[in-house]
This record gives structure tokens, C-alpha cells and sequence, in this order.
């Protein structure tokens, strides 16, 4: 999974989680847990808005090139964010 | 088999007046296991004794010699209609020694000449984080929880790709991709202050002209992560490159 941010001028950032797995933890918390620290170790992403997460095929069918485009759609929900990830899936 | 130590005492008997008890049986069994011991009648264990036996002599003394066990023996000697059992009675080679013997062993310095196994130990056999973190103590187990804390032990390593992806880590929570060329990890463990150091490069096919030259920058560091960008030299742009490696020495807190 990737963890995904919007930052206050638009922009996209992703996150790819390594941190030590607890043992029982949920998949959920413990993306929460790689979120929350990864926010307050990183002074950039303190404005940053954490959007829904993206699973790693997602991440790979939207390609690197478009970056670009993620930051200039400006997204603020989850639903366009969405809505990006269907429009990278486009050949 | 090693030199066995030895057991002597006297048998007698109480039921009128005291006398005594010539003859006696003695019955030897391990504490531990109730089984019936095995005794010599020699230093060097060669000579059994048949056990249990009449082997004390006319005046009722009698020894036997026996490895050391825990928890000891019990001995039983048994005159006539009289019986009476010794327990936990401790035999071994240790019992031999002296008390300045015994403060080789307590004090602060013991000598082994063989292996010395166990399941583990603690206490002040064992480097701790400050004395790892001096690097200088040459008489102290180091453990491998407290390995990293020495200065020359890398506190974190990371190689991932220009989208993130990662290859292999050490202490790192995560890598945030946050434009081309520029990701920044995160420690896992925080170091103690943003004064530590971290190396980075990057691995890339071709460097056959400036614009397929790159070089690695550290952009910034805090004391939970850094900031790392891949520059294409030809016109300082942030360019992705296949791998980026960042290892990262320091004080922990």
C-alpha cells in the first residue's frame, strides 16, 4: 500500500511504508502508524492532508510521469483522487 | 572419570545407651532421583561399593566416595532394629575447598580453562547503550540489541527507486516520494539530533555525457529523516535515476 498526500499547493506526495510490522496489527493501523510518524519526521508534510490510500498496482498503473498531472488537478478528496487513478489507468 | 570426593562418618546406636553399631548397612540413594547411588571405595571411582551394603568395619565407621550432585544424597545406615537416615548430605569436590578458594569463585576474578556455556547472561557482563555508545570498554559482552548503538555501526540504510519502492532496509519507517528525484526517508528510531551523517548515491546505467551524469545531494536533515535529490549535472534538474542507496551514522537517542 502507498500512503498518499496532498500538499497545500496541490501537489501529490506518496509514501511507501517499510516500518517493522507488530504482530496482530491490522493493515489499516498500521498504515496509520507509518502515517503518523512519517508526518511529524518530515517538516514538509506538516500542511500536507493524508487522502485515501493507494494500493501499490495503483500506484504502478498511474506511472511516474504523472506526477505532473496529479499536482495541477489540485485534488482535495478522495473522490477526485479516485477519479486521478482511473484517468492514470487510461492507455 | 574425575577424582571423586568423600563421604566419612560413624554408625551407633541410641536405643539403651550409646555403643557402636559394627557392621552397619548403608544404603546410598540421590536425592534428586531416589535411585540407588553409585559409591567406590576409592578417590578415583575404580572400586565399587555393592549398594546398599554392610560395609561399615567393626567400629562402625564407614566412608564411601561419590560424584557431586544437586541436591545430595541420602544415606541410610541401618543396625538391628535401628535405622537412621541422613538427607540431603552434600558431596563434592567443591566441598574441598577453602574459603579463600571460594573467593576466586564470588570475588572478582574466575579463571576457565574450558568453555563456559549457559543460557544467557546478564547484569554487568553486558555492554550497555552509553558503554556501546562510548566504544571504548574492552571487557564487556556486546549483544546484538545493543550492537548499533557503537559509533561505527550504521543506524539506518535504506536503497529504494525513483518511485519509492524499496529494495531493502534498516530503522527506516518510510520513504516519501516527493517530486522527480527528490525522496526523503524516515528513521524508524529517531536520531539524538540533526548532527549525524548521512551518506547517499544513487545508481544509474549511463555516464557518458552531462546529461546522463547525476549527483546525489543531501538536501536536509532533521533528526527523523532527510531529504535526499538525484541532480542531472547537465542543467541541475531533480531528475529520477534507478536507485538511490542513503546510510545514515550517528548518535540515537
Amino acid at each position: 500500500m502507498k500512503i498518499v498526500w496532498q500538499m497545500p499547493d496541490g501537489s501529490i506526495r506518496i509514501t511507501t511504508p517499510c516500518a517493522v510490522r507488530i504482530d496482530g496489527e491490522a493493515e489499516s493501523d498500521y498504515l496509520d502508524r507509518v502515517a503518523a510518524r512519517t508526518q511529524s519526521a518530515l517538516p514538509d508534510l506538516s500542511g500536507a492532508v493524508r487522502l485515501q490510500d493507494m494500493t501499490d498496482a495503483e500506484h504502478s498503473s498511474l506511472g511516474r510521469q504523472n506526477r505532473a498531472e496529479w499536482g495541477k488537478d489540485q485534488v482535495r478528496t478522495p473522490a477526485a483522487l479516485t477519479a486521478i487513478i482511473a484517468r492514470g489507468r487510461k492507455p | 572419570m574425575a577424582n571423586l570426593a568423600v563421604f566419612n562418618s560413624a554408625a551407633f546406636l541410641t536405643a539403651s545407651q550409646l555403643a557402636v553399631a559394627g557392621g552397619a548397612t548403608i544404603e546410598v540413594r540421590r536425592e534428586d532421583t531416589s535411585a540407588l547411588a553409585s559409591i567406590f571405595s576409592n578417590e578415583a571411582g575404580t572400586a565399587a561399593i555393592t549398594n546398599p551394603s554392610a560395609f561399615a568395619d567393626s567400629s562402625g565407621r564407614f566412608s564411601f566416595y561419590a560424584a557431586g550432585i544437586a541436591r545430595g544424597y541420602s544415606v541410610l545406615v541401618t543396625s538391628g532394629a535401628e535405622s537412621f537416615t541422613l538427607r540431603n548430605v552434600a558431596i563434592g569436590t567443591l566441598a574441598q575447598l577453602d574459603a579463600g578458594n571460594l573467593g576466586a569463585i564470588s570475588g572478582t576474578s574466575v579463571s576457565v580453562t574450558g568453555d563456559v556455556s549457559g543460557g544467557s547472561v546478564s547484569g554487568n557482563f553486558v555492554a550497555s547503550q552509553s558503554a556501546q555508545e562510548t566504544g571504548t570498554n574492552t571487557s564487556l559482552i556486546v549483544t546484538p540489541g545493543r550492537q548499533k548503538f557503537h559509533p561505527t555501526a550504521a543506524k539506518a540504510w535504506v536503497q529504494y527507486d525513483s518511485a519509492a519502492g524499496l529494495t531493502s532496509s534498516y530503522n527506516v519507517t518510510s520513504v516519501t516520494d516527493n517530486s522527480a528525484g527528490n525522496l526523503s526517508p524516515v528513521w524508524a528510531t529517531d536520531f539524538s539530533s540533526a548532527a549525524y551523517c548521512v551518506v547517499a548515491n544513487h545508481e544509474a546505467a549511463s555516464s557518458a555525457t552531462a546529461a546522463t551524469t547525476w549527483t546525489t545531494q543531501v538536501l536536509s536533515r532533521a533528526a527523523g529523516g532527510c531529504n535526499i535529490a538525484t541532480i542531472r549535472m547537465s542543467d541541475f534538474a531533480q531528475i529520477d535515476v534507478t536507485y538511490v542507496s542513503v546510510v545514515a551514522f550517528g548518535d540515537q537517542a
